[in-house]
């Protein structure tokens, strides 16, 4: 694309979030994110266990039955939907559906998307110790824990694209080329692979 | 037309001695120079006239003239015989003026504008005036404000009718001339136009979530005031990475 798409992309946005665009993102935000994320996830794998059902409808009617899942099997589950969500969503675009609602990106120390490593990795932690995100709340510039380990951030970009206008220069525009058309298509893919998981497991049962 | 010429030179001439002569100068004194120069014209008349074949008549006319040149009196200076053929000439001459006069005028309607095309066209006005003219302080001296300032500019235009020229222009001609999609495409190139439809289609898929998104941006800083004032901080560092750091 050209060098000049950064400003020129950020007077798009209204004044207010110009004045933010680039900065790091509160607690709030992120907690509401958070929560809208696993809203997601949850909503997904609920529409995988009714797809999974019906294909067992369609299969063996006369002795149809809901699947029938242990409890720490859908915490596994979710669990690992949770990492595969997040890291796609990271890897791709910087941002899940949470993060897309409300404006916010997450970028490596370069100011761009996470490689795949390191969005994995921080999926873990963030999965696994979903509560170290209030650190950002105390911290002096507004990062969690698992910032501060993978040096990390969470800024606010309205923009569609990686590569955000507050900073004004080169906008990352080859490698993130669609990106923000990508992260649409991964949050509706990433529960299908939740899904097969689910059915592989249970088939072993 | 030579002898009008030389008449009308010759008024001029004898105006000339007339006005030189002394003021107090008898009134009979004053008027021989008017003679003589008549005199003067007559003759070259005549001689014109005959010289040109003129009829029996003029020749009668070149007669007095012939005697009054081959007068031994005249020659020896005696007053009587000059003075009479003079005064024939002078006669003769005053008959001949007006016509004479109307044919150099003529004549000199025609000349006239001739000599001066021609000489204009030897002369490189242009040039001429670069030489010699200041234009400059000519143009320093004249008041342009003024001028300006008695020129009704909106009374111009409205005579002007717009439409008629526009009617008369030729769009279709111009039209072709351009190369549309050369113009076209540089534009398109130079404006990066699926950039901004990703980032406008973007900026405004958000309108919907606006509300959301500055009420966690308000939430954040409540936070994050709340928390810096319990522990007597300032304001915070939020500046994130940028792609090029």
């Amino acid at each position: 694309m050209t060098t000049n798409a950064a400003p020129r992309s950020s007077r798009l946005l209204p004044p207010a979030a110009q004045e933010r665009q680039g900065l790091r993102a509160g607690v709030v935000s992120r907690a509401a994110v958070m929560l809208l994320d696993i809203f997601v996830v949850a909503a997904s794998m609920a529409v995988a266990y009714v797809t999974w059902g019906g294909l067992r409808f369609a299969r063996r009617s006369a002795s149809f039955s809901w699947p029938s899942l242990s409890f720490g099997e859908v915490v596994i589950l979710f669990y690992v939907a949770c990492v595969l969500y997040l890291t796609i969503g990271w890897t791709t675009a910087g941002r899940t559906a949470g993060k897309r609602v409300f404006g916010l990106r997450l970028v490596a120390r370069d100011g761009r998307p996470p490689a795949l490593g390191l969005a994995f990795v921080r999926a873990l932690v963030c999965v696994s110790f979903p509560l170290l995100l209030l650190w950002s709340a105390v911290d002096r510039s507004n990062r969690s824990v698992a910032d501060l380990v993978l040096r990390t951030s969470v800024v606010y970009d309205w923009l569609a694209r990686p590569g955000f206008a507050g900073h004004a220069g080169d906008a990352s525009g080859e490698d993130a080329l669609g990106a923000g058309v990508d992260v649409a298509a991964a949050v509706p893919d990433e529960p299908d692979e939740g899904e097969t998981e689910t059915v592989a497991g249970a088939d072993r049962q | 037309m030579g002898a009008g010429l030389f008449s009308a030179g010759a008024s001029a001439f004898a105006d000339a001695l007339r006005s030189s002569m002394p003021e107090d100068a008898p009134e009979t004194q004053s008027d021989p120079a008017a003679k003589i120069a008549g005199a003067g014209m007559g003759a070259a008349v005549t001689a014109a006239e005959a010289a040109a074949g003129a009829a029996g008549s003029a020749a009668e006319r070149v007669a007095p003239l012939m005697s009054w040149l081959v007068n031994p009196p005249f020659l020896k200076g005696a007053g009587k015989g000059a003075a009479g053929a003079a005064r024939v000439l002078d006669g003769q001459w005053q008959a001949a003026q007006a016509e004479a006069v109307q044919a150099a005028t003529s004549f000199l309607s025609v000349l006239v504008p001739e000599i001066v095309g021609a000489v204009m066209g030897q002369i490189d006005l242009n040039r001429l005036v670069q030489e010699r003219v200041d234009v400059d302080a000519i143009v320093a001296r004249v008041d342009l404000d003024s001028v300006v300032d008695r020129i009704d500019v909106g009374a111009i235009v409205d005579k002007v009718d717009v439409n008629a020229i526009v009617e008369r222009v030729d769009f279709e001609a111009v039209i072709d001339r351009l190369d549309i999609t050369a113009i076209a495409q540089d534009v398109l190139d130079n404006i990066d136009l699926p950039g901004i439809i990703r980032d406008s289609s973007g900026a405004m898929a958000s309108e919907g979530v606006q509300d959301f998104r500055l009420l966690g941006m308000g939430g954040d800083r409540l936070v994050a005031n709340v928390v810096d004032r319990v522990l007597r901080r300032s304001q915070r560092d939020l500046d994130g990475p940028s792609p090029e750091d």
